[in-house]
């Protein structure tokens, strides 16, 4: 069990990791052009990208920065839940509360990043006069899918608690 | 309370420790000793029974139900 918790934890390392850098390489057009591999932000494409002055580079950071906080603390919360889990402390209430801020944080990142795009359209159009930044939403079939996996995480916190509860007038018998 | 537990004076009875009692029961002595004295939710049957078993008595002998003096009773 503590050698798949340790696996799992790398693993969330090593996402957190690969999040933050995306985020850093997405913004700062730092991978060079002839490169294999290219990155771009949704909403904008990688030769779009390239064109954005400093100016406007900072304000789309600056606006997409909120969904990353939100998921690096829920991905936080989840590494003490596990960390927890780690110390056979499976069913107590911080760990539950652990579960729960880690399924409400990665929700309101998938909210936050659904609304990021248009909304930097809007900041490029009225702040800088990007007439070109187009207005729309979208939201993928990932994201949906994130949304209902984070529903069930809330429902499994839910059944935690019971488990909990029962566990605790368990130990009231002889 | 209520209900009330029996089980130190069946222990004397019998000249059974406490001790040998949780062993066999599979309970520690700690548990026994909150049974004795009454401060636990519930008891499993599967304990009782072990407990009736080794002391050869009935669930009867261990267990009484005493009912509460009220204010307003005569």
């Amino acid at each position: 069990m503590n050698i798949k918790l340790r696996v799992i934890r790398a693993g969330l390392a090593i996402c957190i990791f690969l999040q933050i850098s995306f985020f850093v390489l997405s913004w700062s057009s730092l991978l060079p052009p002839g490169l294999f591999m290219q990155m771009s932000v949704p909403g904008l494409s990688v030769a779009a990208m390239r064109a954005l002055v400093l100016q406007e580079r900072l304000a789309g950071a600056a606006l997409a920065l909120p969904a990353l906080m939100t998921l690096y603390y829920g991905l936080w919360r989840l590494e003490r839940m596990l960390a927890n889990f780690e110390r056979h402390a499976m069913f107590d209430l911080a760990t539950i509360g652990h579960l729960r801020a880690f399924a409400g944080a990665t929700l309101l990142s998938t909210l936050l990043s659904i609304v990021e795009p248009p909304l930097r359209a809007m900041v490029f159009r009225v702040g800088f006069g990007a007439h070109d930044a187009r207005l729309s939403i979208g939201v993928s079939s990932e994201g949906l899918l994130l949304i209902l996996v984070c529903g069930l995480f809330y429902l499994i916190a839910h059944m935690m608690h019971e488990g909990r509860r029962l566990a605790e007038e368990n130990a009231g018998f002889v | 309370m209520p209900i009330v537990i029996h089980l130190d004076v069946m222990l004397a009875k019998r000249k059974v420790k406490s001790k040998d009692l949780a062993a066999y029961v599979g309970i520690t002595e700690q548990n026994l000793s909150l049974l004795k004295s009454g401060k636990v939710r519930g008891i499993r049957f599967a304990t009782l029974e072990k407990i009736c078993e080794r002391l050869a008595c009935q669930p009867g002998e261990l267990i009484e139900w005493v009912a509460d003096e009220g204010p307003n009773e005569p």
